[in-house]
């Protein structure tokens, strides 16, 4: 279970790294034909208080990664940080910013994925209170 | 392990859930763009135009066989509509790509407003950075005539386009008083108005239906086959 989150947190650590790139150099992102990935990017929704989410993204899966030494809840608990601001940007590009990038797609489900697989981990793990039988 | 002890595990994760929904929501609502001031970061601009050439009034690789001119004025609303609708498209199909260079006209005829904001995007000329300086005024358009071209309004506007020092001298009001000589000799009354053809060669006038992409896709392919 931890290897799974863990590939999925590197997946997801992989494309904020590539979009924060891509959003220093001023470059467009590689983008399919449905998706206006630098409408997105270029999109006021594109920064937090002058941070850039691509960055935010990176710092998120990062702490993903090293919270599966630590704590199940930590990780479930990080995971439902990403997924909700996950949830927040895709509602942005469908009724904000009318435009959608499939970079953002495929982070957006990744968080989805590995909130669920915290939460089924966080439920099989053994708890430090095991009653005494 | 028991079920009381997974119900209560559930029952923390629930809790974790919560929490994050309600500080994600309550940092995205006081700090999102939403409730941001109307002044916009300079990325916008940046993320279009970054890495093209720019030289003074133009856009685009000067070898671009095809040249498209607009004549605009920054306090029209059809012009910011084009800005905004037709502009990103074509920049990243044919100004990018090398196929096309644009140039920018800027008139004012609409009033005080026009002629400062025209000078100071002359000035930002100077610096090769017209077109992201151009991309904000658009973007924090004002009522017309309102008065809303104050100096510290196109100084944030400067700032934000990356020029430290604007000057709107006599050198940018040359530049719009020869933009406003062509638009006489053109008998060019209205904006934003446009005159395309092959770079060097003879331009000729060209009224786009609406300003959409669609509009201007076609007639720029057939010059670019000309």
């Amino acid at each position: 279970m931890r290897t799974a989150i863990a590939g999925l947190a590197l997946l997801g650590l992989a494309i904020s790294a590539y979009l924060t790139w891509v959003h220093y150099a001023g470059i467009e992102p590689v983008c399919t034909g449905i998706s206006d990935c630098e409408r997105v990017q270029g999109s006021e929704y594109a920064e937090l208080v002058g941070i850039p989410v691509a960055l935010l993204g990176v710092a998120g899966y990062a702490a993903l990664l090293g919270s599966l030494w630590v704590r199940v809840e930590l990780t479930a608990l990080l995971s439902y940080f990403a997924l909700a601001f996950s949830a927040y940007l895709t509602w942005a590009e469908l009724f904000r910013i009318d435009a959608i990038c499939q970079w953002c797609v495929v982070s957006a489900l990744t968080t989805l994925a590995i909130a669920v697989l915290a939460t089924l981990r966080a439920l099989g793990a053994p708890l430090h209170h095991r009653p005494l039988s | 392990m028991g079920t009381m002890t997974r119900t209560s595990m559930l029952t923390r994760l629930g809790l974790l859930a919560a929490l994050a929904v309600v500080a994600v929501f309550a940092v995205v609502a006081l700090a999102g763009p939403g409730k941001s001031e109307p002044a916009r970061s300079g990325a916008a601009p940046d993320s279009l135009l970054g890495g093209i050439p720019q030289s003074g009034i133009t856009l685009g690789s000067p070898d671009a066989p095809v040249t498209l001119v607009e004549f605009a004025d920054l306090q029209c609303p059809f012009c910011a509509q084009y800005e905004r609708d037709v502009l990103p498209d074509i920049v990243r199909r044919y100004v990018r790509t090398g196929k096309l260079r644009l140039e920018l006209r800027l008139l004012r005829f609409l009033g005080p407003d026009s002629d400062r904001l025209a000078r100071a995007a002359a000035g930002a000329g100077a610096h090769d950075r017209m077109w992201q300086f151009v991309a904000l005024a658009y973007q924090r358009q004002g009522r017309e005539n309102s008065g809303y071209a104050t100096q510290d309004f196109i100084e944030g506007l400067a700032a934000d386009a990356g020029i430290r020092s604007l000057d709107a001298g006599t050198a940018a009001e040359r530049q719009v008083r020869r933009a406003e000589q062509a638009a006489r000799t053109l008998g060019i009354d209205s904006t934003p108005s446009f005159l395309i053809g092959r770079t060097g060669g003879r331009l000729s006038t060209f009224q786009p239906g609406e300003l959409t992409p669609g509009a201007f896709v076609p007639r720029i392919e057939k010059e670019l086959q000309g």
